[in-house]
């Protein structure tokens, strides 16, 4: 009697980075909580450029509060793959230790019947792993789709403001510490008229309006 | 936002090493495939997020130096200001 090929891999292993991944995805739910909580309490200073700020930050904790989900369902799946995969396992070496038994004959019918048994077991065993696999595999690439999808809103939020910080800082450096403002002196904006004298947090309203763009993470 | 991007970035390796780490011991050439693109897409989604801590950190920098600017501005009008009515004041 021949034997079977052993499925490769191993369900333990599976099983020990599926824990891992749990817990990186109940880190990722305590990261958006941590992340909409600083939106909450900081910063100290007020006003628009503030406004805007806290808004993307609470996109962004929204974006976070996304990634879990995709990540768990992958768990979901691969536990269930690992049994699959750990059942094919046991019912093939089964049949392999029948297979590889010199000590008994063809002639005897008990041993011909369990070795039939475990042949049929092992088959069955190896067709339901290959469906847990399909399966798996498909499902692991609707949470890809998912995951992609969240990186998408993020990946459309940081090309759409990648200047808001550098203007930010632009705007800081040009005005200087306690230099053209104050109280009723003019600050002029890059592409204003120049009118107005609103003062320095109207000049931070003006660079930082991009993060206000809805679109970033949006959910 | 600073040690937020720091947690985002620890997180991120352990799903990717663990997402790594299953698609090397899957067995199934299908299932590892799918979870190497899954290991993939978690490193552009959580560089992405990292991104957006950094952005709005450096953003909260900046804007908190204007703000200082603008306070200590203020405060300085206001003591000359008051040096100028009130000469006699300390």
């Amino acid at each position: 009697m021949g034997t079977i090929e052993l499925p490769s891999g191993s369900a333990a292993k599976l099983l020990a980075f599926a824990g891992q991944l749990d817990e990186a995805a109940s880190g990722t739910t305590g990261l958006a909580s941590s992340t909409r909580e600083a939106m909450g309490s900081t910063p100290s200073w007020t006003g628009d450029a503030a406004n805007a700020a806290k808004s993307l930050g609470n996109d962004l904790g929204d974006g976070v509060a996304a990634i879990p989900s995709p990540l768990q369902r992958i768990t979901t799946a691969i536990r269930s793959y690992a049994d699959s995969l750990s059942n094919a396992q046991e019912k093939v070496n089964t049949y392999n230790l029948y297979a590889a038994d010199e000590s008994v004959t063809v002639d005897d019918p008990g041993y011909m019947a369990a070795i039939q048994n475990a042949a049929q077991d092992a088959q069955s065993a190896l067709d339901a792993w290959q469906t847990a696999g399909d399966q798996a595999a498909s499902e692991v690439q609707a949470a890809t789709a998912e995951l992609q999808g969240v990186s998408r809103q993020a990946g459309r939020c940081v090309t759409i403001c990648p200047a808001c910080p550098q203007e930010w800082i632009r705007t800081s450096q040009r005005l200087g510490p306690a230099s053209q403002a104050g109280p009723g002196s003019r600050i002029f904006r890059p592409g204003s008229s120049g009118r107005g004298s609103s003062g320095i947090r109207r000049v931070i309203w003006d660079q930082g309006l991009p993060l206000t763009r809805p679109d970033c993470w949006g959910h | 936002m600073n040690a937020l991007q720091g947690r985002c970035e620890t997180i991120a390796g352990d799903s990717i090493g663990a997402l790594v780490g299953m698609a090397s011991n899957a067995g199934h050439p299908e299932v590892a495939s799918a979870l190497a693109a899954a290991a993939g897409q978690a490193d552009k989604t959580f560089f992405a997020a990292g991104q957006t801590y950094r952005h709005i950190s450096q953003g909260y920098a900046a804007s908190a130096d204007n703000y200082d600017g603008a306070e200590n501005t203020i405060a300085a009008h206001a003591r000359t200001i008051q040096t100028w009515f009130r000469p006699w004041a300390p």
